[in-house]
């Protein structure tokens, strides 16, 4: 969908129609399940809360600004809210607001060749290894495609913390990749 | 040295990229009727349609007698009181449709309706604003029924033409135009929503309302529902008094047409279809 006409179709959202809000599901479904499903246990769990979160963001979208936050941050908050929300809901686990993983440079060069042998099971099993708001960070830039403004916007964050985060959020990955190389090895 | 970090680099962007989890389409089609049920009850036109029910209950032998007022909203016209209940039924009705090609041949058939409309308006000797506005409002149906990026198909741009077949001369030229080149959505190549095309009422005189169903041109709710999308010709006959045009919503949108028709432009910009 071009800009000015998810727009307009976000505008038309706003006064309550139904057949435009139906087009900002097909556009941003695929997005708003895989940051959730990087969050949760289980798919029926994370299309329960894609379910959740496009529900929220039609009570709230009368109130949605366009002039504020870009729409995509503005859907990306209430995403992050709702797996929040579930993670105190099943309190089965705390969630993760600190920095429970080590994020430092990575200690060894991380070889080349265990990254792109990485499939992506084991990429998102890695992802949700990582901190809640690094694992957002991958999220919106990777999978979002959204620049680092928009990304600084939806974490309300400057955009110098968020290209660190989003540094040290790739070093982890990578370490933790090669660490599970290691261990297989 | 450089050149590994870099490489590295690109290794990572492209394995996280490709790492999203996709949603199937079957789990995509059922979240999204999840939503969609409960966004169309809430919508705009979910609101209209919910009040259009209660009306119709409260309201049925004063204002129409026995055919009732889905009935006589399926008949209305721009103007008419229960036009409104009429665009709300087809708003509610499109918001539930999957993306696809059902949903395309009922955004078809609603621009046909709109090109119905007018044709009758101007038919009857409505003035120029009604008879503009409802082009305004025939535009913005085939903005919504073209794809994003594109036109109608013949076989499209053809049904919504019949239903505007025995126009005044001056109307069918002004809904041709609105088939053929719809224009922007912020108003431009045909004209605004609401004041576009000049010239296109026939005798400037309001509508009285007062219809003897003398044209015999078909109204909305003669729409084909013999999924053939070919003019049915006893809907063809059919008066705005009618009879025997099923009133309800869903069964009167027009869904037939070529279903096999694929969408191509030629080069100097029109549309064929194979």
């Amino acid at each position: 969908m071009t800009e000015r006409r998810l727009a307009r179709t976000v505008r038309k959202a706003c006064n309550r129609d139904a057949r435009a809000f139906g087009r900002l599901y097909d556009e941003y479904a695929d997005r708003v399940y895989a940051f959730v499903r990087s969050r949760t246990d289980s798919a029926q769990d994370a299309e329960d809360i894609t379910a959740t979160v496009f529900l929220k963001a039609w009570e709230a979208i009368g109130s949605y600004d366009d002039r504020g936050l870009p729409f995509a941050a503005w859907l990306f908050r209430i995403a992050r809210n709702a797996v929040v929300d579930e993670y105190r809901r099943k309190a089965h686990r705390p969630v993760p607001v600190d920095e429970p993983i080590e994020t430092g440079e990575v200690a060894e060069p991380t070889d080349v060749a265990v990254i792109a042998r990485a499939d992506a099971e084991r990429v998102r099993a890695v992802v949700r290894m990582l901190t809640e708001e690094q694992a957002s960070v991958i999220a919106m830039r990777f999978w979002w495609d959204m620049s680092i403004r928009d990304t600084a916007e939806a974490l309300n964050k400057n955009e110098n913390a968020i290209k660190a985060l989003q540094h040290r959020a790739v070093r982890t990955l990578a370490r933790l990749l090669q660490e599970g190389e290691d261990d297989g090895a | 040295m450089v050149r590994d970090e870099k490489l590295l680099a690109d290794e990572l962007t492209e394995a996280i990229s490709g790492a999203a989890e996709p949603l199937s389409a079957s789990a995509r089609a059922k979240v999204r009727e999840r939503v969609m049920h409960e966004v169309s009850a809430t919508s705009r036109g979910g609101i209209l349609v919910l009040a259009s029910h209660r009306l119709a209950v409260a309201g049925t032998a004063l204002a129409v007698g026995f055919g009732g007022v889905a009935y006589a909203a399926e008949r209305s016209l721009p103007g008419d009181p229960l036009y409104g209940v009429k665009i709300a039924a087809e708003n509610a009705v499109v918001a539930v449709l999957p993306p696809g090609r059902l949903e395309n041949r009922v955004l078809v058939s609603i621009a046909a309706r709109r090109a119905g409309e007018a044709a009758t308006l101007a038919r009857e000797g409505s003035g120029t604003d009604a008879i503009d506005e409802a082009l305004g409002s025939l535009r913005k149906a085939v903005r919504d029924a073209a794809p994003a990026e594109g036109s109608l198909t013949t076989d499209e741009a053809n049904r919504i033409r019949q239903r505007a077949a025995d126009a005044p001369a001056e109307t069918r030229d002004a809904i041709e135009q609105a088939v053929v080149s719809p224009g922007p959505a912020d108003g431009g190549a045909s004209g605004s929503e609401t004041g576009g095309a000049p010239g296109t009422g026939t005798g400037g005189s309001p509508r009285s309302g007062s219809d003897d169903g003398s044209g015999g041109i078909p109204d909305a709710g003669a729409d084909d529902s013999t999924g053939t999308g070919e003019p049915d010709s006893t809907s063809q006959q059919r008066t705005r008094e009618g009879q025997g045009v099923s009133p309800t919503d869903t069964q009167s949108f027009e869904v037939g047409g070529s279903p096999d028709t694929e969408r191509t432009r030629e080069p100097d910009g029109g549309l064929r279809s194979k």
